[in-house]
């Protein structure tokens, strides 16, 4: 059974935010809710400062403090280490939203659902078509889930996620500088993993403990 | 959370080009139930990032479809009153009311003087359309160079320094590192690979690999954002003092470490030109052409003399022609860069001296000088170091010697067109297999490269200035101007005066996709120079210039909607690869259908030169711009097509047999030879470093101004052979009180003010910390007493303000204020743009004196007072 990873190289980024929007479009999110976001600062004093970007999104951690903090089991952790919600459990108490050291969870409300891209002009076809393709249900929490449709769909046709476009989360496509690498981490020989050993791939705030399964290499 | 399919009839994805800025990457959409939902890049080809990748503002674009903003019928003004903040009073009219008016007016017009008409287009959503028609169109009016005026050129925007040197020098719109190849880049004031300029998306991809691979990258930039906040090494600096540093690294190469290419001197520039003591060529009587000294033969022969061979092209030694002294031009230079010391050049730009020696140490090691490589079994010299400006450092007052000093630090060394230099992209343009269309660039006088394309007229050969001025831009007087900025300029009556164009005042603009009121300068003085005029602009949406001076406003439609077969054909100098990797072509197909009565601008434009009647002679010009002989597809006299139908004839032209597989795919790409890459030692071409032409340029500009009583302030020294030091008149106007220098830069996001109306970008433009503030260095802040958050006002000396709120940082420079692109909007139908960020360019004084007196390039940085809002 593979364990679904990603390695973003903040050296190749430029900030350009083609994952995060890639990930709305692919998941026809609603206004001001993100599944990627790229977070950018600076460190240092001029003149010798350096920027700083990370593109961030869920860890689909192994000891995911999400899924420990969810009291009806609707989160939780796939065979293949995707983070999951299951909605049909999920009962809307937040405790992952508080529980989850990155940030990377939003409850889906009514006033979220409302919320249009052209305020007070109307849904577009686009958002309309999406609450049909893409559903989610009122009073749950969501969250990047690895593109996970995309990874289940693409492995019954026989692709590989990571190499094959159709079976690869939709921001790791959608970046135009190679920053994003899919693949397995329990393969030693995929080059997820040989990105992390050759350079040195290192987790967000590991003093966490979640040990999570995207790693940043610069 | 799954995908639920059961209410799916259609989902397909359409291969296409990207709309969203000007580099135009192979992009895909898909389309469900007929509505576009998504956009990718295209993986199979290399027009564009890694991949499937694109930028966010190009997977964004989906919106442009979906706005419900867009213009769905033609407006025509109701309100005669013009200006800021006047209602138009639109009223919606039929097509057909539309453009029999547009028609009418424009015979009438024609019969008077056809050059009183300007049609116009705009970079800023320009890569869903045609770039080069525009001047051919205007032509088939009788027009024959459109006053070099297009929207976006000669201003904050674009590029005439550089696309001017990038002409002569490579024979290309723009310039490039060869990332594949190269170790050490200096950047200029330019985001090349990090996400703005030509090529954008495709430069990012080839500059990540090279990133990995080790590549040095040092940028000279007043602030570490984009293109310094990614660099090896951020040098800041005062905006416009490139020139400074530049100047002082040529004279390390040259004077303190004598580390040269010779046999590049000697082969490919005209540095061994023989010049008299006024610094002018000796020229051959007969042949009119420069004079050399064979060191060999020890004899002066013409420049292209068969005989002399490339090592004994003298660079150094006194000769004698015909009784007059004269020595290569080379001396010149040589003797001129002496005075340009770090400890100069440090005082000027700030930079340490102990940085400027550390970047020139650098680049003559790195630059491996009489080394080779062998690619594809052809072998070529091998100068891993490469130099590139683009807007930021080219867009000054003295901007043709920022970009001039720059060039100079590769020629020296030879890292020209070479593997691992600076690249000018793309000199040539190959046919398909099996077509027809090719560009390649010419051999001109002196040995200077022609452009095979460039926007209005071409740099080389070059023509002395000369009046009296035939249209409004004046481009016979400032003869290097690409893009003519005296349209927007304040003393524009004056000068037209002066130089006898007043019989040809503008009385109609036909715009397409421009927003020129607030993207220029000085909003008042565009105001005032084209209220007059009767306007007629065709876009999405009703934008500022629409609101404030539009009088019939046409819907057109958004690049998901346009079937632009021409795309890439026609802007493959926008969107080219600098490297080593396939030749590409690309269409642009449709999408989705148009939205409501919104009409492809080329449909348009087809429509009213058939109601003018000269939709013939507009045929002849397509016929020959696509260089069309075959008479079975050529556009006949008679004729009438939509914009369509002409593509079916010109494909058949372009891509022979292969026409209906690459119109199904909407791309095809095919293998690049390797000396079509790295042209320069194939072709007899010698750049033409030393500007002769700028003396005699010189010479007949002062005449002209003598001769018309013309008494305005202009930088006449600046018409000089060698790029020298000049202060930016931005630095000129700094004093006690105005004592900060504000400047622009590209955001990734934007692509100038149209993303401004894209929510998807909004979005994350608000996420990101910088793109809707004015940026202060931490430092300055602290002391002037400002926090992220204030409200400031940013003052020029002649009284224009603009808001924003403050953003510190700690990498910039602490004498600049740093604005992203065109904020501060106020148009109604674009909702989401209304009160976004600020407007950096209203704050652009426009006297003749702010402007670059051989180029043409507005000063971008600008002297302001800073208080609280």
């Amino acid at each position: 059974m593979p364990r679904w990873g990603m390695v973003i190289d903040v050296k190749r980024c430029i900030a350009c935010w083609g994952c995060t929007i890639a990930c709305k479009e692919e998941h026809f999110l609603p206004p001001r809710v993100f599944f990627n976001r790229v977070l950018i600062g600076e460190t240092g004093k001029f003149p010798t400062s350096s920027k700083l970007i990370y593109p961030v999104l869920c860890n689909h951690c192994t000891d995911a403090a999400c899924v420990e903090a969810c009291p009806t089991g609707a989160t939780y952790i796939r065979e293949d280490g995707i983070v999951v919600v299951d909605d049909d459990k999920c009962v809307g108490c937040r405790a992952c939203l508080v529980a989850c050291p990155y940030q990377q969870r939003t409850y889906y409300d009514q006033k979220v659902k409302d919320r249009e891209y052209f305020p007070g002009q109307g849904k577009t076809e686009y958002e309309l078509l999406g609450e049909k393709l893409y559903p989610m249900k009122v009073g749950t929490v969501i969250k990047c889930n690895f593109c996970s449709e995309r990874v289940d769909d693409g492995l019954k046709k026989g692709l590989t996620p990571g190499k094959d476009e159709e079976a690869t989360p939709a921001c790791v496509n959608a970046c135009p500088v190679g920053a994003r690498v899919f693949g397995d981490l329990s393969d030693p020989d995929s080059e997820i993993s040989r990105l992390i050993m050759e350079k040195k791939g290192k987790q967000l705030r590991p003093e966490f403990g979640t040990e999570p399964a995207v790693y940043y290499i610069d | 959370m799954t995908y639920k399919t059961d209410e799916i009839w259609e989902d397909k994805w359409v291969n296409t080009t990207c709309g969203v800025c000007y580099c135009g990457c192979a992009a895909k959409v898909r389309v469900v139930n007929g509505v576009p939902v998504k956009v990718e890049g295209i993986a199979e080809s290399t027009m564009g990032g890694t991949e499937a990748g694109l930028c966010g503002k190009g997977i964004a674009g989906l919106m442009y479809y979906h706005d419900p903003n867009r213009i769905k019928k033609p407006l025509r003004r109701t309100n005669p009153e013009k200006g800021f903040g006047v209602d138009p009073k639109w009223k919606e009219i039929e097509w057909d009311e539309a453009l029999e008016e547009i028609a009418t007016r424009m015979k009438k017009i024609m019969e008077d003087n056809p050059n009183k008409i300007l049609f116009t287009n705009q970079t800023m959503r320009a890569s869903d359309g045609p770039h080069n028609h525009l001047y051919f169109y205007a032509k088939a009016f009788g027009i024959p160079n459109n006053g070099n005026f297009i929207i976006g050129g000669g201003s904050l925007h674009c590029g005439n320094a550089a696309h001017m040197l990038g002409g002569l020098i490579h024979g290309a719109w723009s310039i490039a590192p060869d990332w594949r190849y190269t170790n050490y880049v200096l950047k200029w004031g330019s985001s090349k690979g990090t996400g703005s300029g030509h090529s954008a998306m495709i430069n990012a991809r080839l500059r990540a690999d090279g990133v990995r691979r080790g590549i040095k990258e040092i940028v000279f930039d007043p602030m570490g954002n984009f293109a310094g906040g990614k660099a090896t090494q951020w040098v800041p600096l005062l905006p416009g003092t490139d020139t400074a540093v530049g100047l002082a690294i040529a004279n390390y190469i040259l004077n303190t470490r004598g580390e040269i290419d010779e046999l590049y001197l000697r082969a490919k520039t005209n540095f061994v030109y023989l010049i008299r003591e006024d610094g002018t060529f000796i020229r051959d009587k007969e042949t009119d052409k420069p004079f050399v000294f064979d060191e060999k033969a020890k004899e002066i022969k013409v420049f292209d003399d068969p005989s002399i061979a490339f090592e004994d092209f003298s660079l150094e030694g006194d000769y004698e022609y015909k009784g007059e002294k004269c020595r290569p031009c080379f001396m010149a230079l040589k003797e001129h860069l002496k005075q340009f010391t770090p400890e100069w050049a440090s005082n000027i730009s700030t930079v340490p001296v102990a940085t400027i020696l550390q970047v020139a140490k650098g680049w003559v090691d790195n630059a491996q000088i009489g080394s080779t490589i062998t690619i594809e079994g052809q072998t070529f010299p091998f100068r891993p170091v490469s130099s590139v400006t683009f807007r930021g450092a080219q867009g000054h007052s003295n901007g043709i010697h920022q970009v001039a000093a720059i060039d100079l630090i590769s020629q020296l060394v030879g890292a020209e067109d070479v593997p691992g230099g600076t690249m000018g992209w793309p000199s040539i343009r190959r046919k398909y297999p099996g077509g027809q269309y090719e560009r390649m660039p010419k051999v001109g006088k002196d040995g200077v490269i022609v452009p095979s394309v460039f926007y209005s007229h071409d740099p080389w050969p070059v023509h002395p200035p000369s009046y009296p001025c035939t249209n409004s831009g004046c481009v016979e007087f400032w003869s290097h101007s690409t893009l003519s900025h005296i349209p927007y300029v304040k003393e524009k009556n004056y000068i037209q005066e002066k130089f006898g164009v007043e019989k040809v005042q503008p009385e109609m603009i036909f715009g397409i996709a421009v927003n020129f009121l607030i993207s220029q300068s000085d909003w008042d003085v565009a105001l005032e120079n084209f209220k007059d005029c009767f306007v007629v602009l065709s876009d999405i949406w009703v934008n500022e210039t629409d609101q404030a001076i539009g009088d019939i406003i046409l819907p057109d439609t958004s690049y998901l909607e346009k079937d632009t077969w021409s795309s890439e054909i026609d802007s493959f100098f926008f969107n080219g690869s600098p490297s080593y990797e396939d030749w590409y072509v690309h269409l642009q197909k449709p999408v989705a259908k148009p939205i409501g009565e919104s009409r492809d601008f080329m449909d348009v434009y087809l429509d009213v030169a058939n109601r003018v009647g000269v939709l013939d002679k507009y045929h002849e010009l397509l016929n020959d711009y696509y260089s069309i002989t075959d008479e079975k597809l050529q556009l006949k006299p008679g004729e009438v097509l939509n914009w369509k139908e002409v593509g079916e004839r010109v494909l058949t032209w372009v891509y022979g047999d292969d026409k209906e597989k690459i119109q199904e795919q909407g791309f095809a790409t095919w293998h690049k030879p390797i000396e079509d890459v790295y042209w320069r030692w194939n072709m007899p071409t010698r750049c033409p470093v030393y500007m002769e032409f700028l003396i005699h340029d010189r010479r007949a500009a002062e005449k002209i101004m003598k001769d018309t009583g013309f008494e305005l302030e202009m930088e006449m020294d600046q018409y000089g052979p060698l790029p020298s030091w000049f202060w930016p008149t931005s630095h000129k106007e700094l004093d006690d009180e105005y004592d900060l220098l504000a400047f622009s830069y590209r955001d990734v996001l934007h692509t100038n003010n149209s993303t401004f109306q894209n929510p998807l970008v909004d979005e994350v433009s608000q996420m990101s910390p910088y793109t809707f503030t004015i940026t202060l260095n931490k430092g300055l802040a602290d002391k002037k007493g400002f926090k992220d958050g204030d409200i400031i006002w940013m003052e020029n000396k002649y009284g224009t303000k603009e808001k924003g709120l403050v953003k510190t940082m700690e990498a910039q420079h602490p004498k600049v204020l740093g604005v992203c692109g065109q904020g501060g909007l106020w148009a109604d139908k674009r909702p989401i743009a209304k009160g976004k960020g600020s407007n950096f360019c209203k704050l652009l004084p426009s006297y003749l004196r702010h402007y670059d007196p051989i180029t043409g390039n507005i000063e971008t940085s600008v002297a302001v007072k800073i208080y609280k809002g």
